[in-house]
């Protein structure tokens, strides 16, 4: 005989999924030290020397900065399709365990320094 | 004073009495039930033989599980054995969500799809309760 505390497979699909997001929340703003305020000013200063480039020129301190910047960015980028490819796998799943193994799977990348 | 115990016609003790014994005629027994001149403990005594009344301990629950953490994956399980048939088996996360089933064999899988603190209660009167914690991580 079986007993099996469970709930359906879209809330257990949905509970991981929303776990999955707060995890990797937790991980950009914490564990990797980016909080909003961060991601913020490197935005700011991402379009103030863009135009900058665009209208006149940049130093090299300057371009090296925003080849930072746009590693920066390619980090979150490839954070958030490795979000969307992990949900994908969740969503396809139809057992807890193939759900934990997709959640398992995620790419945590680090952050360039 | 003496004391009393009332219990049904299962056995099971339903409460205590402690009273001069010219006063016992007015105690209030419900259909089923009888006195005894004997203190019993409401949890973990009561009467194997309702025509022969005598204060017994309740037998040891033999449900023995073989480990206390698994893995919420839906496939590790941890087994449940020596359960007595027809028990009632109850699953109690922290949030106070049951899970519940009648006991059909002694042995008895208990999986988790879902991650948690649970309460694992087996009741069979006149087994005593048997009460463990798993963690399904």
């Amino acid at each position: 005989m079986q007993l099996r505390v469970t709930k359906p497979l879209l809330d257990l699909q949905n509970d991981a999924h929303n776990s999955l997001r707060a995890d990797l929340l937790n991980f950009i703003l914490v564990t990797s030290d980016f909080p909003e305020w961060k991601q913020a000013n490197l935005a700011d200063r991402w379009a103030e020397l863009s135009i900058k480039k665009l209208t006149t020129s940049v130093t090299v301190a300057e371009q090296a900065e925003l080849d930072f910047i746009a590693s920066i960015r390619a980090w979150k980028n490839t954070l958030l399709a490795e979000r969307d490819r992990v949900k994908t796998a969740i969503l396809s799943a139809t057992t807890m365990l193939e759900i934990r193994t997709a959640v398992d799977s995620f790419m945590y990348t680090i952050k360039p320094s | 004073m003496s004391n009393y115990s009332v219990y049904n016609n299962s056995g099971k003790i339903v409460r205590s009495i402690s009273a001069p014994p010219n006063m016992l005629g007015l105690q209030p027994l419900s259909l089923g039930e009888s006195i005894i001149n004997a203190k019993a403990n409401l949890e973990t005594d009561y009467i194997p033989n309702p025509a022969n009344p005598v204060v017994t301990p309740r037998p040891a629950n033999p449900t023995t599980l073989d480990k206390t953490t698994v893995t919420a994956d839906g496939v590790d399980k941890a087994i449940a054995s020596g359960v007595p048939l027809n028990s009632v088996i109850t699953l109690t996360d922290s949030t106070g969500s049951i899970t519940t089933g009648t006991a059909t064999t002694s042995s008895i899988d208990l999986i988790f799809d879902i991650a948690g603190t649970y309460t694992i209660r087996v009741e069979l009167f006149p087994y005593l309760d048997f009460e463990a914690t798993i963690n399904a991580t």
